[in-house]
């Protein structure tokens, strides 16, 4: 075996999960899903959704993948925790766990770290992300969009902080693997093709406001504020432009950011959007904001996906419709975020003054799960691309995506949770010394509200009318 | 040990207190409380991270599309 590093298993570990999922959601049930719709989509009234909820696509093996991974999270509740639980997530949990061992295992192995003190570990880890999951589906937490990986970071930190971590848990604190291994199905869900979805005004309202607002906060956080850690600053510039949590990371990742400093983004960006997702709309209902502008004003400032939804859908469905189709475009733009800032800082950043780096050097200091991430997203982008739209819907997106995406929640939620055990209080204290990160979000994102809404008024009412008028 | 015993129960009461803020808004608080019938009666997850977590961004998408492209 050579020489295996985080960044190389965490790309094996991504295909394998992958190649599972193409597997099952993708090749077993092509052939009779793409010629049912092909026979399907030629009637007048055809409509995918309808569809997709009279016809069942999976079959044994596709339904037993989706309810393990889904079952094992604790269901929604009120007042009561232990309804959350049932007979069902109990045998989903344990399956899902033994498939996680063995997973991580190969992992572990492939790394030459000891396996036989990891699987204790991953328990206790794995058991804090179940209870991360409990008090994010509780119905007032996740009214307000306070999410598993808010609390994976905030109980890791209290039990570290009151009794101190468990030696047996050591093993299995593999923060860099589990974030790794979720970025590479995270590549998967980075769909190119959609970034035309609604036309030049989505391109210029996110692909062009968006680097600028991170190009200057990061100027901001360096030449004003003298921001000390240069990784610090850009993690919180690119969660607070792009698209909070899922950006925090990956650019953490790729400028090999400290586990405190993302944990600091990650807080200050699910504060702020918990925020914004209540005031914005109150704000553009004050003032009589058009819904298709309000909505893209929505769309290119708030940070998570979900918080974007539950503000628009205050406004109405327009508003809805545009504020999450901006921010579907803004996200694909994380690709584009982790390869820049992992080049930047190979080129850049880590270097001695006056040193040339050339393209080996480059090569060598690549964190390469960047490579995985891509290479992730280029297979599906194409993929999309090739199929039938219909069948691309049914299987890749309602299919292998689906069941991808909440691999990879799991897989962030155990990396939060390791972080949060590792941490403690006061380096995380020291990280705001003097307000720093606090006054660079809240300028970044001034600006990100000021520029987003004058493109958006250009772009929605000046430049392209026709294309508000048909929304 | 009763030091760590009281720190605990800080932290669940802490947590029991926002929870209790926040359904204290979302019940008297009409923008609160609109928004948060919104998000319950439309199924949506305010804390999505990415466009493949939300059904209502997916289909969003595909509605925009279609619109514009009749």
């Amino acid at each position: 075996m050579g020489n295996w590093t985080e960044d190389t298993t965490a790309i094996l570990l991504g295909f394998v999960i992958i190649l599972l999922a193409l597997a099952a959601f993708l090749l077993a049930p092509y052939s009779r899903v793409d010629s049912a719709l092909l026979s399907a989509q030629t009637s007048s009234d055809f409509s995918i959704a309808a569809w997709s909820a009279d016809n069942d696509t999976g079959n044994a093996l596709t339904a037993f993948l989706s309810e393990t991974v889904n079952g094992a999270r604790p269901a929604r509740w009120s007042v009561n925790p232990l309804s959350a639980f049932s007979t069902h997530f109990f045998i989903a949990t344990l399956l899902f766990l033994i498939a996680l061992c063995v997973l991580f295992a190969v992992g572990m192995v492939l790394m030459k770290k000891p396996i036989a003190v990891f699987f204790s570990g991953f328990v206790f880890i794995f058991a804090l992300g179940i209870l991360a999951y409990l008090l994010a589906n509780q119905t007032e937490f996740r009214s307000m969009g306070l999410g598993y990986a808010l609390w994976a970071i905030l109980l890791g930190l209290v039990i570290t902080n009151i009794f101190g971590i468990p030696e047996f848990v050591r093993p299995a604190l593999q923060p860099e693997l589990y974030i790794k291994t979720g970025l590479v199905l995270l590549g998967a869900e980075v769909l190119f093709g959609k970034v035309m979805a609604i036309g030049l005004p989505g391109i210029f309202v996110a692909w062009i406001v968006t680097p600028i607002v991170l190009i200057s906060t990061f100027w901001f956080g360096q030449k004003v504020l003298k921001i000390g850690s240069k990784t610090l600053n850009i993690t919180i510039s690119a969660d607070m432009s792009v698209c909070g949590v899922s950006a925090a990371i990956a650019t953490a990742a790729a400028c090999k950011a400290t586990k405190e400093e993302l944990t600091t983004a990650v807080g200050l960006s699910m504060i702020f959007t918990s925020i914004m997702m209540v005031a914005l709309p109150a704000l553009i209902n004050a003032v009589g904001m058009p819904e298709v502008l309000g909505g893209a004003w929505i769309g290119g400032t708030i940070d998570a996906t979900g918080a974007v939804v539950a503000a628009g859908a205050f406004l109405g469905d327009t508003a809805l419709n545009v504020a999450a189709t901006i921010k579907m475009i803004q996200n694909i733009l994380i690709g584009v975020l982790a390869f820049g800032v992992a080049v930047y800082w190979a080129t850049k950043v880590d270097k001695d003054a006056g040193q040339t780096v050339g393209a080996s050097e480059i090569w060598l200091r690549l964190p390469k799960f960047v490579l995985g991430f891509l290479g992730a997203s280029i297979l599906f982008s194409l993929l999309y691309e090739s199929l039938n739209p219909n069948t691309a819907i049914v299987l890749v997106e309602n299919g292998v995506l689906d069941f991808t995406s909440d691999m990879r929640g799991w897989l962030f939620c155990l990396a939060f949770a390791s972080i949060g055990l590792s941490g403690n209080f006061r380096e995380l204290k020291s990280q705001f010394h003097g307000g720093k990160p606090l006054i660079l979000y809240v300028c970044g994102q001034t600006l990100n509200l000021s520029l987003t809404l004058l493109m958006a008024w250009l772009m929605f009412y000046k430049v392209f009318p026709e294309i508000t008028n048909s929304l | 040990m009763k030091i760590d015993a009281l720190k605990t129960l800080g932290f669940i009461a802490a947590l029991i207190m926002l929870q209790q803020l926040i359904a204290f808004g979302n019940n008297n608080f009409p923008h609160l409380q609109e928004q948060s019938s919104i998000i319950e009666s439309n199924d949506i997850d305010p804390s999505a991270l990415f466009y493949m977590e939300s059904r209502l961004a997916l289909s969003a998408e595909k509605t925009v599309r279609k619109l514009i492209n009749e």
